[in-house]
């Protein structure tokens, strides 16, 4: 294995490296939010007499003193979805903040919270999708219905899909249950806002996004763009889509009140809740087969709760679409809806709503072939897409009809082939025997994912030949966590200019510098910032043979013109304990198409991790909540974060050939490794019992009510 | 209260609460960044530090208690052999579990063999989120070794 560790991997060993959590400013005031302890709740009063008595206190804001966050984005059928009160009068989920206690230090903060007098009316609250759904419903929000899409569901159809499911000779239908889950990235969530020249703010946060963060902060708070600067800091303690949480909104409110620096810093309590989740889902997964077991046509039907508000959750819902798209046949149909609850707010979270649909459409598949006495593996490599198909996940939802329309993306490279050959292979080792009365399956799955949004990219980067000999990389793109963006673009920039990867300087995402990036969403900023750095440190190149002076200042602004989709198989070796229920992956395998592997190191690190995130999903994980609404997972202790002993030594082959779409060869790699791992298990358990669980996590209970059942 | 120890072989001496946490104690008022708090709760081992040579979780450890002791978190260990194994073995990704991780390698005793079921038996309380821990126990089991073999 070759490659290099991250550039800051040995500073953040030493307990060197600075995260957000460790930065302290000079007259630095804390906020602790006031949350919510009903599911649904209305505001009737709110006195903060007492509070603003204890020691230490500054201030405490609530509802009236801030206004909604009613960001420029997409309007849906004329209305922006995503509009949503940053402190609740109708707080709709348990932990919902309603005001902000400020004070000197955060534990006179926390004291004082206590003391806030807040007066509620309690309301009905629903919690569960199909609560949600049903006749005559509790409604999350008041007078608002909870099916949340104004146009009810986004829709694509293409192909006669009536005339070949009424024509086909079977039919098989099947429906399938996720739970909501955290991120949990170690790092609590915070933020910390300073006031900054000219009237404006700096916001230091671990936003994958600090341009639209920006930009969005600017505009709620009617100042111009340049007056709010976003800096990222360089270390974060993990993201996985986590921290785009409205944090900063209330900081920012608090510290232009204060004209003090205020941070921000939830407990881990308040992160269960407070951060985004992974929206619960319950998908229906509907396909036509001939006699021979070919498969004819198939349909999606998604639902994911969406908690609280919509946040990103259309978009999420959205990638509903990709196990679809990862299959050949006549006609296809999709729908899907979001669904308003009193659940924690879902939003991006790694692997963003693909997970979910990879687990109903990859269980859905085995169990038709079981049912055709067919070869998974043989049965799959019939089906599934070849470079050069079209991939219908790409395109866009018209906001008026939800209708979602394919842009007519071509997939540009595919191993899929020789993945499954990988899988194959392992697949046939021998598994050896199991611990005395448990017994052992095998499962496999596959999965196609995205290199970026496949719309609205971009990247801006700046090489910097200096005068004194050194060298520098500015881009707008955020490191995530040790997801090695500023190692990847040092080792591409060191590629072209004959450098060791160590020697350069990089400099990411500060707003101040002007180099508008889209964020690091969707596994894009190998692909999107480190091509546009790579055309960066060619023009600096170029410029220096050129005979131009030092220092050299190479601009390069660049969008992808497609989303070069990265593959997966898993194959997974399970133990099933039939008495309890409790299942052992005793293998994890996958095999993974990302194009050329820039970082064979580092990016077998993001497949494994992403991997025990995705078993961490299939087995364990799972926010919990008292019919009254009350949250039963309070901290990491009952949560299930896979521990060592929860897995095996995770193996990752890479099968990919460059992507012929950018000179720089690389694919998306880091939620690829997360989608095929939970139907991979489920389909080793059905392997194992003959129980078909449907349902995560399939922890001890849920496997042996399947079994007993 | 006043407090004082010391810490990476330096006397600290500052003002803490007098329920101050050996975390809060170690971050706030000696600002060492080396003892990071993900849980709050004794569970993840990311507050890890040695006090008189014995492993404890700093967040749930009063400070009190470890008043005038000789105190080691990860900056004890900076750049030594486990810290290095693990950052070649690829086990570093965002890092915030890293220095419990390098502590609670240097606190374990002679009887953990240095193989992969040892330091997953012996990392079982250590939580890291980004790394499915293959490339940490891998580092942890060289860096155990390198350690045992005297490697500076
Ligand atoms: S922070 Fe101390 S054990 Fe988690
Ligand atoms: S490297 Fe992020 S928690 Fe371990």
């Amino acid at each position: 294995m070759s490659g290099m560790p991250l550039l800051d991997a040995a500073d953040k060993a030493a307990g060197r490296a600075k995260y957000l959590t460790d930065f302290h400013l000079p007259g630095m005031c804390h906020g602790v939010l006031v949350r919510s302890p009903h599911a649904h709740a209305l505001l009737e009063g709110l006195d903060p007499a007492l509070a603003l008595a204890m020691p230490g206190v500054l201030a405490v804001l609530g509802p009236d003193d801030c206004p909604p966050h009613d960001l420029p984005g997409e309007a849906f059928y004329g209305r922006n979805l995503m509009t949503r009160p940053l402190l609740w009068r109708e707080p709709a989920w348990l932990g919902c903040p309603v005001a902000v206690v400020l004070a000197e230090t955060a534990d006179q903060a926390r004291a004082a919270v206590a003391k806030v007098q807040v007066r509620y009316q309690v309301l009905p609250h629903v919690l569960d999708l199909e609560d949600a759904l049903a006749k005559g419903a509790v409604a999350a929000h008041l007078g608002r219905s909870n099916l949340a899409l104004p146009f009810g569901a986004i829709t694509y159809e293409s192909g006669d899909l009536k005339g070949v499911f009424s024509s086909a000779p079977h039919t098989i239908e099947t429906t399938y249950h996720t739970s909501t889950v955290q991120a949990a990235a170690m790092e609590p969530y915070a933020c910390l806002v300073e006031p900054g020249a000219d009237g404006g703010l700096i916001v230091h946060k671990g936003t994958p996004a600090p341009y639209e963060l920006r930009h969005q902060m600017a505009h709620w708070l009617g100042l111009r763009p340049e007056q709010v600067r976003v800096v990222v800091p360089a270390q974060i303690g993990g993201g996985f889509g986590s921290r785009m949480d409205d944090l900063e909104y209330v900081a920012a409110l608090a510290c232009r009140k204060l004209q003090r620096p205020v941070r921000l810093e939830l407990e881990r309590s308040e992160g269960l809740v407070a951060g985004r989740v992974r929206h619960g889902a319950r998908i229906r997964v509907r396909s036509a087969m001939d006699d021979d077991g070919n498969l004819l046509a198939r349909e999606i039907e998604a639902d994911y709760n969406a908690g609280a508000h919509l946040d990103l959750g259309p978009y999420v819902v959205l990638r509903a679409l990709r196990p679809l798209a990862l299959y050949r046949c006549q006609a296809v149909r999709f729908s899907g809806r979001l669904v308003t609850t009193n659940a924690p707010v879902a939003s991006a979270t790694r692997g963003f709503g693909n997970p979910q649909a990879t687990f109903a459409v990859e269980s859905h598949n085995d169990e038709l072939c079981r049912r055709f006495g067919l070869d998974p593996i043989e049965w799959r490599r019939r089906h599934l897409l070849r470079s050069g198909d079209k991939n219908l996940s790409v395109g866009v939802v018209d906001t008026q009809t939800g209708q979602f329309v394919a842009k007519g993306a071509t997939i540009s490279s595919c191993a899929l082939d020789r993945c499954l050959d990988v899988v194959q292979g392992a697949l046939s080792e021998p598994v050896g025997a199991p611990l005395e009365g448990w017994i052992r399956g095998k499962g496999m799955a596959v999965a196609m994912h995205t290199t970026g949004k496949g719309r609205n990219e971009i990247s801006n980067a700046k090489v910097v030949l200096r005068a004194d000999g050194g060298v520098e990389v500015h881009s707008g793109a955020p490191d995530q966590g040790g997801t090695g963006v500023a190692t990847s673009l040092a080792m591409i920039a060191g590629e072209v200019l004959g450098l060791p990867p160590q020697q350069i300087r990089v400099v990411l995402a500060d707003t101040a510098a002007e180099l508008a990036d889209s964020g690091a969403h969707a596994s894009g900023r190998t692909y999107i910032a480190g091509e546009t750095v790579r055309q960066a440190a060619e023009k600096a190149k170029q410029l220096r043979a050129d005979g131009a002076p030092l220092p050299i200042d190479a601009h390069v602004a660049w969008s992808p013109q497609t989303n070069a989709p990265p593959f997966a198989a898993c194959a997974a070796v399970v133990d099933v304990d039939p008495q309890t229920g409790q299942s052992r992956v005793v293998r994890l395998l996958q095999a993974i198409d990302i194009g050329r592997v820039l970082n064979p190191l580092m990016a077998k690190g993001q497949i494994q991790g992403a991997a025990a995130q995705g078993l961490g999903f299939a087995l364990m994980e799972r926010l919990d909540f008292t019919a009254h609404g009350k949250l039963l997972t309070r901290g990491l202790l009952d949560y299930g974060v896979p521990r060592t002993l929860d897995l095996p030594d995770l193996e990752v082959v890479f099968c990919g050939e460059p992507e012929p779409s950018v000179p720089l060869g690389v694919k998306g790699a880091g939620e690829i490794g997360l989608m095929a791992v939970a139907p991979a298990i489920a389909n080793a358990i059905a392997d194992a019992t003959g129980a078909r669980v449907r349902r995560l996590p399939m922890d001890g209970e849920t496997v042996w009510r399947a079994l007993n059942s | 209260m006043r407090w004082s120890a010391e810490v990476d072989g330096r006397l600290v001496e500052c003002d803490v609460p007098g329920n101050a946490s050996l975390a809060e104690a170690l971050r706030g008022g000696a600002e060492n960044t080396a003892v990071k708090v993900a849980c709050g709760e004794g569970i993840c081992g990311a507050c890890s530090c040695l006090v008189a040579g014995e492993r404890v979780h700093g967040c749930i450890y009063p400070a009190f208690r470890a008043y005038g002791q000789v105190i080691q978190t990860a900056a004890s260990f900076a750049d030594g052999p486990v810290a290095r194994a693990l950052v070649e073995a690829g086990g570093v990704q965002c890092g915030f579990c890293t220095p419990g991780m390098v502590v609670a390698v240097h606190s374990l005793s002679t009887d953990v063999p240095a193989t992969e079921a040892g330091i997953r038996h012996a990392l079982a309380g250590n939580l890291c989120r980004c790394t499915g821990y293959a490339g940490l126990v891998a580092g942890a089991v060289a860096g155990l070794q390198r350690l045992r073999a005297g490697e500076p």
